[in-house]
């Protein structure tokens, strides 16, 4: 299967010092990718590379095999969305508002949002859990809540419904663009406690599961990326330290190798 | 229960807000020192020449509420504009030197017209402005490649700084009336006698408001990050140049017209938000229309709170708008 989204041997340098180091990464349809990595190691970097809003300094980046930077910025957004690690606001925007904004790749410049639109933010709050928030302050929210309505925004952002045509392979097409959606999730339980960790885990393999959406997330905690991805890229200083799925990379080894800790410490926090 | 469009929501107020703007300058003009008829302002049996509540409404007091309008609807929307682009709710149309540029322009307009006769102090005003827009740009841009908003800050209140300093040293180098007369400017005056102030800015105006009718969403996007808003499609360096344009040219040919009158450009925004939410495409024209009516309202008090004598506007707004601003200040979270 041709990947949907790859890095091509990128390199990215700030101040002469390359960040992401000769990286490559294929996300296939259906992937749930971990980028795995000690704090500094380009995670963050990596996916901003891979969603486009940084240009590598070598190297490319493509999306269904086009250079990405050649693809207009609502073509992208309405094929990817991204989950940044934080999200705080300068005005007080309601749950509902914030879900909403993610359907700006589908409106026209001075088009307002209509029934579609409101309908795709109501499936997204309902495929997170969060309708219950709908009316309240993002602001007013706990750090799980808002993590949640930030996926919930990006799903609203991946959902094609208004734009889809009716034709007789109707559902066949829609299959289609559901496995053609990316979310690139930055650290997205960097901040939350154990319970809002599984609930994310959780909303993130029902999105796999039941959509389809391909999943590329960064994380340093070991058992997020276990209860969420299949295939893992070990990132150290900006190179790839290793790759594959889950249980073949995921050793006592080369974690120990990767945080730079004795594997006899490693091997507890990967359940052996 | 399915929700409303929260957008749909807010549309009354909005139009309660153009409702006020129009009540405010139809009512303000029989405000006054001296009382005027309705009746014999509409009263076309009297000649023109010789029915003076006539004069009066559409000589000396009609342009001034219309100013007051177009300044106060300006600043505001700019203040609006200016709080999206720096993500900082107490960013003033100001904050960016746009004013003090404005004021370093009418300041040696009013010093040194007697010699050098070449601008008068509006137009001035606007040139300064747009040299401090220029500069702040220019350094804005020097070291990052998109905007970046910590350096238009840094810029910008830098630029006031030094701004001041020339406007005291051009003070300085004026006489007693001169000075007296550049004080006055900068306590912010709509002491207008005519439309022509208020054409010659008209065009800057009407191309930032067109302007920002294209920005109101790209700046919701950008109040999540600049990242994030680039995700989700928005063009952010065009957006952020656009809005940082738009709204000091409106601020520019608002100042020109009124002088560097303070906190519509602040108070009104946050009033506004408190009535619709936080979305840009309801705060824009509402803040576009309380701003007109809340400084239409002020100057009818200016001139009237001690009548005969006329109060500059400015101060009521700055006597009006300090506490407001500490009351936001103390219940903020």
């Amino acid at each position: 299967m041709p990947p949907l989204l790859a890095a091509d041997h990128v390199v990215f340098s700030y101040d002469a010092v390359n960040v992401v180091d000769d990286v490559s990464v294929e996300v296939t349809p259906g992937a749930r990718l971990g980028i795995l990595g000690p704090n500094g190691s380009g995670k963050t970097t990596l996916l901003r590379l891979l969603s486009g809003t940084l240009s590598p300094t070598r190297g490319h980046v493509r999306l269904d095999g086009a250079e990405i930077a050649s693809v207009s910025r609502t073509s992208v957004a309405q094929r990817l969305a991204v989950v940044p690690q934080e999200t705080e606001l300068a005005f007080d925007y309601s749950v509902l508002e914030m879900v909403l904004m993610g359907r700006y790749p589908h409106l026209g410049p001075f088009e307002i949002e209509g029934p579609d639109d409101l309908n795709a933010a109501l499936a997204a709050l309902d495929a997170t859990g969060t309708r219950p928030l709908v009316d309240r302050a993002y602001r007013t929210l706990s750090g799980g809540e808002k993590q949640r309505v930030i996926i919930a925004s990006a799903l609203a952002q991946l959902d094609e419904r208004p734009s889809q045509p009716p034709s007789p392979s109707a559902s066949a097409s829609a299959e289609a663009s559901a496995s053609q959606a990316l979310l690139l999730l930055d650290e997205p339980t960097a901040s939350l406690d154990l319970r809002y960790q599984l609930e994310i885990a959780s909303v993130l393999r029902r999105l796999h599961d039941e959509r389809g959406i391909s999943i590329v997330l960064s994380t340093h905690d070991l058992h997020f990326v276990q209860s969420v991805c299949t295939e893992v890229v070990l990132l150290s200083r900006g190179r790839v330290l290793a790759r594959g799925p889950i249980a073949e990379v995921l050793t006592p080894a080369l974690i120990g190798n990767l945080y730079g800790v004795d594997p006899k410490d490693a091997a507890p926090l990967l359940g052996r | 229960m399915t929700p409303a469009l929260p957008l749909r929501r807010g549309l009354p107020m909005v139009t309660l807000c153009f409702a006020a703007m129009v009540v405010a300058i139809c009512a303000a003009p029989f405000v006054g020192s001296m009382p005027i008829s309705f009746a014999r302002v509409l009263d076309r049996q009297i000649p023109f020449s010789e029915n003076i509540d006539a004069q009066i409404f559409l000589i000396a007091r009609l342009p001034r509420a219309l100013a007051a309008a177009l300044v106060g609807g300006t600043l505001a929307a700019a203040g609006v504009v200016f709080q999206g682009l720096l993500r900082n709710p107490l960013a003033t149309p100001y904050t960016l030197g746009v004013s003090a540029g404005a004021a370093l322009g009418a300041m040696i307009a009013i010093t040194f017209g007697a010699t050098l006769p070449i601008l008068g102090v509006a137009s001035a005003a606007l040139v300064g402005a747009l040299i401090a827009v220029a500069v702040v740009y220019a350094l804005a841009q020097a070291r990052h490649r998109g905007l970046s908003t910590t350096v238009l800050l840094l810029a910008g209140v830098t630029l006031n700084a030094f701004f001041s300093a020339l406007i005291l040293f051009v003070q300085y180098l004026g006489d007693f009336a001169e000075t007296y007369r550049a004080l006055r400017w900068l306590m912010g005056d709509l002491d207008v006698a005519s439309y022509e102030p208020m054409l010659a800015a008209l065009p800057f105006i009407v191309a930032a408001f067109l302007s920002f009718a294209w920005l109101a969403r790209p700046l919701n996007l950008l109040s999540l990050g600049g990242d994030a808003a680039a995700a989700r499609g928005v063009p952010v360096r065009k957006a952020q140049r656009i809005a940082f344009f738009s709204a000091s040219l409106a601020t520019g040919a608002a100042v020109s017209v009124g002088g560097p009158i303070g906190f519509v450009g602040i108070i009104v925004p946050h009033l506004v938000r408190l009535l619709v939410g936080a979305d840009h495409r309801l705060v824009l024209p509402a803040s576009a229309f309380f701003g007109g009516a809340f400084l239409v309202a002020c100057d009818a008090l200016a001139r009237t709170v001690i009548a005969p004598l006329e109060l500059p506007v400015g101060i009521v707004t700055a006597l009006i708008g300090g506490p407001f601003f500490l009351w936001l200040l103390l219940r903020k979270r």
